[in-house]
């Protein structure tokens, strides 16, 4: 079971609201997001961290593994196919999660043509707000390696967007 | 455009450029159409990224997460000053307009409950509509998602909701008197350590019973349009 201790569960109590949002940006589906942030909060607690870890950047580093176990094992977004909604009965509420919803998987079919290594760079530190340091730790590489990986996904970005923005 | 370009507006972009090396760029940017343009390019694709990913709920941490960290201590603990789920309330409907609400426990006594003075919850009701998936947030951090509207036989009208707080799942329906809401059944529902809150699931059959027997009994006609719906909340429900 869990070996994380009391100051380790409460600082994790408290990422879990980024997490959430940087499992959405990932996945770019609240079902998925959801599934992801679980897998997360699961791993660490029957793994445990050290003692000595940053619970968040421990956190969004189990998080960024499990993301990519995930897309080695299966395809995501055939797993949970896009929601389809009819305008006539749908609340208000329901059309503006709907809207949203097709503005982040407008955003997410951009982001899915980078690499999965871009992407994780991009999401920590323009979406997540992170420094490069913060993402070079969580991610497990050199600083200058997160600076050349941001600079290409925002390059391919300015490519590939219109695109996207088009279909 | 050199790679080594893009690479400078992109710190430049994320504060991570020392000052000498922002005052070097700035001066090329007042200069270079062409890098000025790009920057304005990353600016753009950077807003719309963002924008996409901080919509409301993006940090919406679903309960059953929560509940996973929370110290075995505290995992019973969900609602302060209310009684502990396993109560499935049910009031006929014949006492819904009345000034005075009973509660029934199943042991069959009457119970007072403070739930009738829900204020935040019954702010929602009032004025958001039903949807089918996601939650809205009150301001003590509980979630309540409304998922239908139904005049009752009482010649009311009345909501059905979910209500999320700290890993525990609530269903009722709350009726609409004068001028005020009144929970006439709740009931608690046990989302499992391994369920979502998405796809709850009833701590009891009896426990769901009695609120989709209040519908069943109490609504009618069919549940109202999402048009209908938000017509009647922009006239106050009257």
């Amino acid at each position: 079971m869990s070996s994380l201790s009391d100051l380790q569960r409460e600082a994790l109590m408290a990422e879990l609201g980024g997490l959430r949002k940087f499992c959405l940006s990932l996945t770019g589906k609240a079902a998925d997001a959801d599934d992801l942030l679980q897998t997360t909060v699961e791993r660490v607690l029957v793994k445990g961290m050290p003692a000595d870890a940053h619970p968040a950047k421990w956190a969004y580093r189990v998080c960024k593994n499990a993301w990519i176990d995930e897309l080695r094992s299966r395809d995501v977004r055939q797993k949970y196919p896009q929601l389809v909604v009819d305008g006539s009965e749908v609340a208000p509420s329901a059309e503006q999660t709907a809207s949203e919803e097709r503005e982040i998987t407008a955003v997410s079919a951009a982001l899915d043509k980078l690499s999965t290594e871009q992407r994780l760079a991009l999401t920590l530190v323009a979406i997540e707000g992170k420094t490069y340091a913060e993402a070079a730790e969580i991610l497990e590489v050199p600083v200058g390696t997160i600076m050349s990986r941001i600079a290409r996904a925002r390059k391919h970005l300015v490519e590939i967007y219109g695109t996207v923005d088009k279909s | 455009m050199t790679d080594q370009d893009h690479e400078l507006l992109s710190q430049y972009l994320d504060g991570e450029l020392g000052a000498p090396q922002v005052r070097q760029l700035e001066q090329r940017l007042a200069t270079e159409p062409a890098l000025q343009a790009q920057l304005v390019n990353l600016r753009a694709i950077d807003s719309t990224v963002k924008a996409a990913f901080n919509v409301p709920g993006a940090d919406t941490v679903p309960p059953q997460v929560t509940r996973m960290l929370q110290k075995p201590a505290n995992n019973v603990v969900a609602f302060p000053q209310r009684r502990k789920a396993a109560w499935g309330f049910a009031v006929a409907a014949s006492l819904m307009a009345a000034s005075g609400v009973l509660f029934f426990e199943e042991s069959g006594q009457p119970a007072a409950d403070n739930r009738l003075a829900d204020t935040q919850l019954f702010e929602e009701l009032e004025r958001a509509p039903s949807r089918g998936e996601g939650w809205n947030l009150l301001g003590d951090g509980r979630q309540v998602r409304p998922i239908l509207s139904f005049h009752s036989k009482s010649d009311g009208w009345c909501r059905e909701y979910m209500l999320a707080e700290q890993g525990e799942l609530w269903r009722g329906v709350a009726c609409r008197g004068e001028n005020r809401w009144i929970n006439t059944v709740i009931s608690s529902q046990d989302i499992g350590a391994a369920g979502s809150a998405d796809q709850y699931r009833p701590a009891s059959a009896a426990d769901t019973d009695q609120v989709q027997s209040f519908v069943r009994t109490q609504a009618d006609g069919i549940a109202l349009s999402a048009n209908e719906e938000a017509e009647l909340i922009n006239k106050g429900w009257k």
